[in-house]
């Protein structure tokens, strides 16, 4: 019974091979074309988030005002000295939140930095002092300086102690270099590199290991700080750029009066890699109803070609039930083979062709198929077989055999 | 012949074909019992409604009112599903036009009838070959019915019917298309499966040639039967 079941089957999709190939390459086509698509999504997303890593995933932290102490000193002190953050006064937050912004889930490193803006007595310039720690290069690379800027000499080192790096344009304008000597506060400071870091949140004119910083301050600032307690700001590498709402969102959480400074150059790439992952879905979601269109009309077409057979059949005693398994098993079968040669040709295509190149896509990452991915658009081949020949078995079956023959 | 031994009864039998707003009743209060071992010969012109009663009989028509019933069980109270069992069980239907499946070969034609009877290949391959060599289409196995002449054509549709050695045989008009000697033929072959089968058969036909080979010869005229 089985065996006359799958013989009718292979029979009838032999008997008509154009249609049945034309059918199975309809399956193949939009199947390999949703598998590349989508695995070129995934591979797209997680090169993209390669690039986003490396692209604006730091912010500083700071707190907006003015030390009381300062202006009580207002006579002796010139209002454009102080702490800053940004280019504005910035107050001294609690050096325990460091540790706060450090604990969060979404944060990579947080570290002290202290930035103080001097006016100096010879010539009534102004300058600005970063101290920082260089025992934490993650949240300082990205917001202040990195090794990787140095022009000359060397960058600064933990257990470095007076002695400076000078940004680059600071430094030709004071006509300095390394080796030579910077005075600040009648303290004299050995220049150990030059750095040109371009633009940083926190970017300064000469930089200095943070225990040096917060006492040459001291010797300028009306009130004593110590960067053990107090800051006035905290540098913050997030661990993705897609985390970097997430990240500030919980800084703030912290303390509502925390203010929060980033570039945000994440922000458009981000946006535009969530575009082009839309209209690549939507794509995909398009191919996916047309297939089940195209496989329906497909499989009725086929089926209205045959209803005089089935008429017949039905008239010498052919079930109806028989006649809808058979042409449900004959477009399931179509979609199965069209769903495996499909996938294995995503598969030639996803190897061979050079789809990293001509999408751009710059990633030493290889480009793999998922299995699941693969199964799953299997199991949407095999729905769209389901429903197109049950579709098509549904509009033929009900029609009484005389009626068919009768019209014919 | 008594009522209760009836192999097939049609009691009060009306079909009425509607057409726009114009009825047209093609049976009309139609009564038959057919026995086994029965031949019966329905003679009629064209267009009286021999094929229509040949529906009617075969469960492919339902009937506007009146019942059919074989062997106890009313036409009526049966889904089409269970008409279709019926069918393939007990009756082997030869179609005045044949109705062979176009694309399916004389082998296949044939072969329809046994499928999904759960007989292994050797059993079906030994019947179909045994019925097409007695009909004379030992060479004709793979032919496609637009290959095979009118005749051919006729016994392929005559072996369709009698491969599952059905209890009752339906023919519309058998022999209409071929010559004397071949129409002979075939009906000897059938005559002759029924006499061995004890199965009962309701031949259909508008000539009078045949009529001879009926047990019981019935005229169908204005819809209703009547002695020929």
């Amino acid at each position: 019974m089985k065996n006359d079941f799958w013989e009718c089957v292979w029979r009838e999709l032999w008997r008509r091979k154009s249609h049945t190939v034309l059918h199975i390459l309809s399956y193949v086509l939009a199947i390999s074309v949703m598998l590349v698509l989508i695995t070129w999504l995934e591979f797209s997303k997680k090169a993209e988030d390669e690039i986003l890593a490396a692209t604006g995933t730091h912010f500083i932290v700071f707190s907006v005002g003015k030390l009381p102490c300062f202006s009580a000193a207002s006579l002796q002190f010139d209002p454009s000295e102080g702490f800053v953050a940004m280019g504005v006064d910035s107050k001294l937050i609690s050096a325990s939140y460091v540790e706060s912004v450090r604990k969060l889930s979404s944060v990579k490193d947080a570290s002290p930095y202290l930035l103080f803006r001097f006016k100096d007595e010879s010539d009534s310039h102004l300058f600005t002092v970063g101290g920082f720690d260089p025992s934490r290069p993650v949240s300082i690379n990205s917001t202040s300086c990195a090794p990787k800027d140095i022009v000359s000499g060397r960058f600064l080192s933990p257990e470095d102690k007076s002695v400076a790096m000078l940004e680059m344009d600071y430094a030709k304008l004071r006509g300095l270099k390394t080796g030579d000597d910077i005075s600040i506060e009648g303290v004299n400071f050995n220049i150990i590199g030059i750095v040109a870091p371009g633009i940083r949140p926190a970017k300064a004119d000469i930089y200095m290991n943070i225990s040096d910083a917060e006492w040459i301050i001291n010797r300028r600032a009306p009130c004593p700080v110590k960067y053990a307690e107090r800051v006035n700001i905290i540098l913050v590498e997030v661990k993705s750029a897609m985390m970097q709402n997430e990240a500030i969102k919980e800084v703030k959480a912290i303390d509502p009066e925390l203010g929060v400074s980033s570039f945000a150059c994440y922000r458009p790439a981000a946006k535009v890699i969530e575009i082009n992952a839309q209209a690549a879905w939507l794509f995909i979601i398009i191919i996916a109803i047309g297939l089940v269109v195209f496989s329906s009309q497909f499989q009725l077409s086929s089926v209205i070609e045959r209803q005089h057979d089935i008429g017949i059949l039905k008239a010498i005693g052919w079930s109806n039930s028989s006649i809808i398994k058979q042409i449900l098993t004959e477009s399931v079968m179509q979609s199965v083979i069209g769903g495996v040669l499909g996938c294995i040709a995503a598969v030639f295509i996803v190897y061979l062709a050079p789809i990293k190149e001509l999408s751009g896509l710059k990633s030493g990452m290889p480009m793999a198929i998922s299995p699941k991915i693969a199964v799953l658009l299997l199991g949407l081949s095999i729905t769209g077989g389901v429903i197109a020949g049950f579709f098509s078995a549904m509009r033929i079956s009900f029609r009484s055999p005389a009626e068919t023959l009768r019209r014919l | 012949m008594k009522n209760h031994d009836a192999f097939l009864e049609c009691k009060d039998l009306k079909k009425l074909f509607r057409s726009g707003e114009k009825d047209t009743l093609v049976i009309n209060g139609l009564d038959l019992q057919v026995h086994r071992g029965e031949i019966i010969v329905i003679y009629g012109r064209s267009g009286a409604g021999k094929s229509t009663l040949v529906g009617l009989l075969a469960g492919l028509e339902r009937p506007t009112s009146g019942e059919v019933v074989m062997e106890k069980n009313s036409y009526g109270v049966l889904s089409n599903e269970e008409l279709a069992l019926l069918r393939y069980r007990k009756m082997g239907i030869i179609f005045q036009n044949f109705n062979l499946l176009s694309s399916w070969t004389a082998f296949e034609n044939v072969q329809a009838s046994l499928m999904h009877r759960g007989l292994s290949k050797k059993d079906q391959y030994g019947k179909i070959e045994a019925l097409l060599n007695e009909l004379g289409l030992n060479t004709k196995y793979n032919s496609l019915p637009s290959e095979l002449s009118i005749g051919e054509q006729q016994r392929v549709a005559v072996a369709r019917a009698l491969v599952s050695e059905p209890e009752l045989i339906l023919a519309d008009e058998p022999v209409g298309y071929v010559d004397a000697e071949t129409g002979q033929a075939i009906i000897n072959y059938l005559v002759a499966s029924v006499r061995k089968k004890n199965a009962a058969m309701v031949l259909v036909t508008h000539g009078e040639k045949l009529l001879n080979i009926g047990d019981m010869v019935l005229k169908l005229q204005n819809g209703n039967l009547v002695s020929y």
